[in-house]
């Protein structure tokens, strides 16, 4: 199998692989046809039906009428604790009242925080997965059946951006952001809250996966002349007991960390939405690529 | 000149040219540079001539995602100054003229778009970019350091900014931004001196809020003739408002179904407005939404939806549309300075640019039917190749044209072993070809007796694929536990093939994968033994195999994933292989048993590979696909290979070697002392490979000494033009000469121990190194340092300046003219941003 110096070709056998193909291909060329001209559209209509359904469970506000969404009212709470306890009621994709109630370590008062009225908090997560979504089905919704698709890569190209956008808003949910803790503490989330939350409380409200989560931190104010060894925490969606940080000039540790939770059915549809979907446009691609693969072949 | 330019680039570019499907256009004020960004991230900067005339200048490699934007990012006209985003957030500040990237930062959130603003506190006037995108603020950015100073934000129903414009004018003195959300609500903000000068992060809430009931809109631009309208297009219909309280001019609906995409004002009574499909029209504005006439904002509080006002112009795209994938993209600019054209620009995805100019007049025909413009000219990347004489060189074009066929096969798979100073190019057709780099290099751009050779340079041949061979790794190179025979090739034909380099000799044929080969890969160091035997392949069936080499086995098959492998991570302690899928899954696999640990996704599939990242140092990092991660290629294999060796190279290495008399000596120097990389690159996955020569400027004059050194008799090279040559390239030399001379005094030092150490070594060994020497000399015998030298002092001496030098050259310093002009390539500060550009404009 060497050559070496001049390239010395092996026609007879290249003739013969070509010759060999003549009738598959046609057969090959007919199927990838019927592939861009039904199968295609019968993918991208079950698509559309499912991002359809996954959109209207983000009852999308519209301008001027945002006092008629829906409310729903969520209890989180944890197996495995019973010190934070609360009730979150959930319009569109803000949060419009809050009732915590969180049992101090080492003492028995139990402090109560709700809302301000004039306050709600928006969760971004779920705005951008919603906002993530729209931009899937319309770029799915430009392309409807009287559209004649005349290449694979023409389908690639459209699958690829549809498959950006829900991966993009399935990540959102399923990844909240982290935070260092001044990042947390700059949020506003703190000064949501009436009675004003004190200076060693801070709470932090998230998606994660299909559930609405609550972590609430005591913290401790660390003694200028402590002998700790002060090592600032870095990023986080949620932090330990001991994580440290420093905010105006003043060095805060972790005392304590309380997470409930509890899941917001609608989300747990979406996301299982958002999976599926991606799977059906990565099996569209994987089929027009067993055809490029193909066509990609050129005998010399 | 700094540190990094000591690597100078030289781009061959092959006859193909790279695709360039179009994302986002920008046309610079002045009219003489149109800047297309496209899908893969590569950036290409276009000369306009005041003919209208189009040709490529250079291509912007800084992006590692779709380009989203285009902005121009300062006001002079003598700094011209322009910024791109891309989808993963990235944004790269660029200088137009010579395409240096100034500055780089990355965000966590995709901008849609950008707007330059330019704010005068005084006499100071100081740049800001206007950024909206994939979060509900509007970002103020910093224009030069790009910087996040501020953002805007909305306190009622805040939500996705899908366009925005920025609205100056006369009659008040503070600039406003208009911006209407995904939901339809048309937000207004004041930008005024006092926002400007604030400094710190305090959001600045808007001033006005009103939905306007525009779903899915697509521009906003505001008119800048009468200062008193604005245009905004969604898909569905295109309205004018009064861009004072923002009340409903007219309303326009799209017929047969198109869908609009964009819009802005032509003149004070014209709109131009674009579709998806490419189609462009022109229509003359109804009374009611001109200020100058008496019927202005006579229809304000009726709807006039229905009436279509008369079209003046309709421009239709006339290119080949069964080349295209994906929806072209078109804007409209209009010339600030000389000449004034009014050009509507379109990109599509094969890479062809279209330029019409709208004239100011109407056609004289009546009204009643549209009269077509014509294009003015149009011109595609490939066209711009196809035009060049001679055309563009690719690096082993002379070993690929078959007698009979026009193009030459396509490289489609490369890897460069510097060691051996050879390449090795898989192709189209399944053959895989061992070439010396310069030698190959020198023929593809110098003119000499070895054009007249057939069959030159002496090469060889490894058939063994069916079908395209997709990648190649040559695993000696990476570690030196394997055998610095075996190259290992993959193919569309779900092969891979081990193969002996120096007899030729394929040694097996794994068989293991359902698809087409995409990556092979070395494991980390740690690994148990078995796996260390092994290298990684990657398949398009989204299968991982490990196949061992010495066993001549698949020992691990991982397939069954769901989406197609992004990335493979190692966890040497735990004995796992760590599997990162397009879709955000990760799986972790136990490479021994083979077993399936487990399934995860979202946060803590993120935690568990940056914890692979943690364990194992950065240089063993798993995805190197050398050819597409473009960014990961240059900053590993070359950039980091070459700074290291142009900065503190020989001082570790040298030290090293000295202390540890025994140890794999051969290995780690030889890659060090490298003046040649060549580093294959493909802007897309189905281009063939283009390469580029990386030369280090201070390793060839490093090498050069220590051979002339080493050397008894006086040979070409002299002192002399070794002194011009440093001289030439650089131009602060004192500082340089002297840490150059240390370095060869301590080369010598150190080829003078190895040659010791050479001495002491068994019998056997020395045999066995002296038979491998022999058998990959057997080759042929060349230099590769005069080689390497001579193909660079050639490439760059300015020729045809001074014949009297260009004579002493060709006969006393043994230098060749190119036959093909060179393209020369620049890396600029930031590491990761070089930009090559194409062969259009040349040195000669």
């Amino acid at each position: 199998m060497v050559v070496i110096g001049a390239d010395r070709s092996a026609v007879s056998e290249l003739s013969i692989m070509s010759a060999a193909s003549q009738a598959e291909r046609a057969v090959l060329e007919e199927e990838f046809s019927w592939l861009l001209k039904e199968e295609v559209h019968a993918v991208l209509k079950q698509l559309q039906d499912i991002l359809k359904e996954a959109s209207r469970r983000f009852s999308v506000p519209t301008p001027g009428m945002e006092g008629q969404l829906k409310q729903e009212n969520f209890i989180l709470g944890s197996s495995t604790m019973d010190q934070v306890k609360g009730v979150l009621t959930l319009q569109g994709d803000a949060l419009t009242q809050a009732d915590i109630n969180i049992k101090m370590a080492k003492s028995t008062q139990v402090m109560h925080f709700t809302f301000r009225e004039d306050k709600q908090w928006k969760l971004q997560q779920i705005q951008d997965a919603r906002n993530h979504v729209n931009q899937a089905l319309q770029l799915l919704s430009s392309r409807d059946e009287s559209y004649h698709f005349k290449t694979g890569a023409e389908v690639n190209k459209l699958m690829d951006a549809v498959m950006m956008q829900l991966t993009r808003a399935r990540n959102r949910l399923t990844t909240p952001a982290t935070m260092t803790l001044p990042e947390l503490a700059s949020t506003g989330l703190m000064r949501m809250f009436t009675p004003p939350m004190p200076g060693d409380l801070m709470v932090n409200l998230y998606i994660n996966l299909s559930k609405l989560c609550l972590t609430v931190y005591q913290l401790h104010v660390l003694q200028p002349n402590t002998t700790k060894n002060f090592k600032p925490a870095g990023s986080s969606v949620t932090h330990n007991p001991g994580s440290m940080f420093e905010l105006n000039n003043t060095k805060f540790e972790v005392s304590h960390v309380h997470k409930v939770e509890c899941v917001v059915p609608w989300l747990n549809d979406t996301l299982v939405f958002f999976t599926i979907s991606l799977q059906l446009c990565q099996q569209l691609k994987d089929k027009i690529s067993v055809f490029s693969s193909f066509w990609n072949y050129r005998p010399f | 000149m700094s540190g990094n330019s000591l690597v100078l680039p030289i781009v061959l570019w092959g006859r193909n040219a790279p695709t360039h499907c179009i994302s986002s256009l920008l046309v610079m004020d002045d009219l003489a540079t149109i800047i297309s960004g496209c899908h893969d991230g590569q950036i290409c900067i276009w000369d306009l001539t005041p003919e209208l005339e189009i040709n490529p200048r250079a291509l912007l490699f800084g992006h590692s995602t779709s380009v989203t934007c285009l902005s121009k990012a300062s006001a002079s006209s003598d700094k011209q100054y322009m910024v791109s985003t891309s989808e993963s957030g990235e944004m790269c500040l660029w200088d137009v003229n010579d395409g240096r990237c100034i500055e780089f930062t990355k965000l966590a959130c995709a901008h849609t778009g950008i707007q330059f603003y330019q704010f005068t506190i005084g006499t100071q006037r100081e740049g800001r970019l206007l950024c909206h995108g994939h979060y509900p603020e509007i970002l103020v950015v910093d224009a030069t350091s790009l910087e996040v100073l501020y953002s805007l934000v909305s306190k009622i129903s805040p939500d996705w900014i899908s366009s925005m414009s920025i609205i100056r004018s006369h009659r008040t003195q503070e600039d406003t931004v208009v911006a209407v959300s995904v939901t339809g609500i048309l937000k207004v903000w004041i930008i005024t001196a006092e926002v400007s000068r604030m400094q710190d992060l305090d959001p600045v809430f808007e001033e006005e809020s009103k939905p306007i009931y525009c779903q899915s809109c697509q521009s906003i631009s505001f008119c800048t003739f009468t200062q008193l309208s604005l245009l905004v297009v969604c898909s569905k219909y295109w309205r004018v408002f009064d861009a004072g309280d923002f009340s409903l001019l007219c309303s326009v609906p799209s017929e047969s179904g198109q869908a609009w995409t964009g819009g802005e004002f032509i003149a004070a009574d014209k709109v131009i407005i674009w579709t998806e499909d490419g189609c462009s029209y022109i229509y003359k504005l109804p009374a009611s939404c001109l200020p100058a006439s008496e019927h202005f904002r006579s229809d304000v509080g009726k709807t006039a939806e229905g009436s279509i006002p008369p079209l003046v112009y309709s421009i239709a795209n006339r290119a080949d549309k069964q080349l295209l994938i994906c929806p072209p993209v078109t804007r409209f600019f209009y010339g600030r300075r000389e000449p004034f054209h009014k050009l509507l620009v379109q990109g599509d995805s094969a890479g062809r640019l279209t330029l019409w100019s709208i004239p100011d007049t109407s056609p004289l025909q009546p009204l009643s039917s549209a009269a077509e413009l014509q294009v003015s000219s149009t011109i595609c990347l490939q066209e711009a190749f196809d035009k060049l004489t001679p055309l563009p060189a690719g690096i082993i074009d002379q070993l690929s044209v078959l007698p009979g066929a026009e193009e030459p096969i396509k490289v489609t798979a490369s890897v460069y072993i510097p060691s051996q100073g050879r390449l090795v190019c898989g192709r189209e057709d399944g053959s895989i070809v061992l070439v010396p780099a310069t030698q190959t290099a020198i023929v593809q751009l110098l003119q000499g007796e070895h054009m007249l050779r057939r069959g030159w340079p002496p090469h060889r041949t490894l058939r063994g694929h069916r079908n395209k061979v997709t990648c190649l790794l040559y695993p000696h190179q990476v570690s030196p536990r394997y055998d610095q025979r075996s190259l290992v090739s993959g193919g569309v034909d779900f092969s891979v093939i081990v193969w002996d380099i120096f007899t030729g000799e394929m040694k097996h044929i794994f068989c293991v994968h359902g698809g087409e080969i995409t990556q092979l890969l070395v494991p980390p160091e740690t690994c148990s033994i078995r796996v260390q035997n092994c290298v990684c392949s990657v398949a398009s069936d989204h299968s991982v195999g490990l196949l061992s080499l010495r066993e001549r086995k698949c020992i691990m098959l991982a397939s069954r994933h769901l989406f197609p492998i992004q990335v493979i991570k190692w966890r040497p302690c735990d004995d796992y292989l760590v599997v990162g899928c397009s879709d955000g899954s990760v799986y972790v696999w136990q490479m021994d048993t083979g077993a399936l640990d487990r399934c995860v996704m979202g946060i803590t599939a993120v935690e568990i590979l940056n914890a692979c990242d943690e364990a194992v140092p950065a240089s063993v990092d798993g995805l190197n696909h050398a050819a597409v991660n473009l960014k990961q290629a240059m900053t590993r294999r070359s950039l980091a290979a070459l700074k290291n060796m142009a900065q503190h190279k020989l001082h570790t290495l040298a030290t090293n070697l000295l202390a540890t008399d025994n140890a794999d000596k051969g290995n780690l120097p030889k890659y060090s002392h490298n003046a040649l990389v060549v580093q294959a690159m493909k802007t897309n996955l189905t281009d063939p490979d283009m390469h580029i020569l990386f030369f280090d400027v201070e390793a060839v004059i490093i090498q050069l000494l220590t051979e002339e050194a080493q050397r008894p008799n006086p040979t070409l090279v002299s002192p002399e033009t070794l002194q011009k040559a440093p001289g030439g390239t650089d131009k602060g030399g004192s500082f340089l000469a002297n840490k150059i001379f240390k370095q060869v005094k301590e080369t010598i030092k150190e080829n003078i121990k190895e040659h010791l150490l050479d001495e002491d070594e068994d019998e056997e060994e020395e045999a066995r190194r002296r038979e491998e020497k022999s058998k990959s000399l057997s080759l042929l015998e060349y230099n590769l340092t005069m080689d390497t030298a001579k193909l660079f002092m050639s490439c760059l001496h300015a020729w045809g300046l001074n014949s009297t030098l260009d004579e002493v050259c060709v006969s006393r310093l043994g230098m060749l003219r190119p036959h093909t002009p060179i393209s020369f390539g620049l890396i600029s500060r930031a590491a990761t941003c070089p930009s090559c550009c194409p062969p259009s404009r040349t040195r000669c």
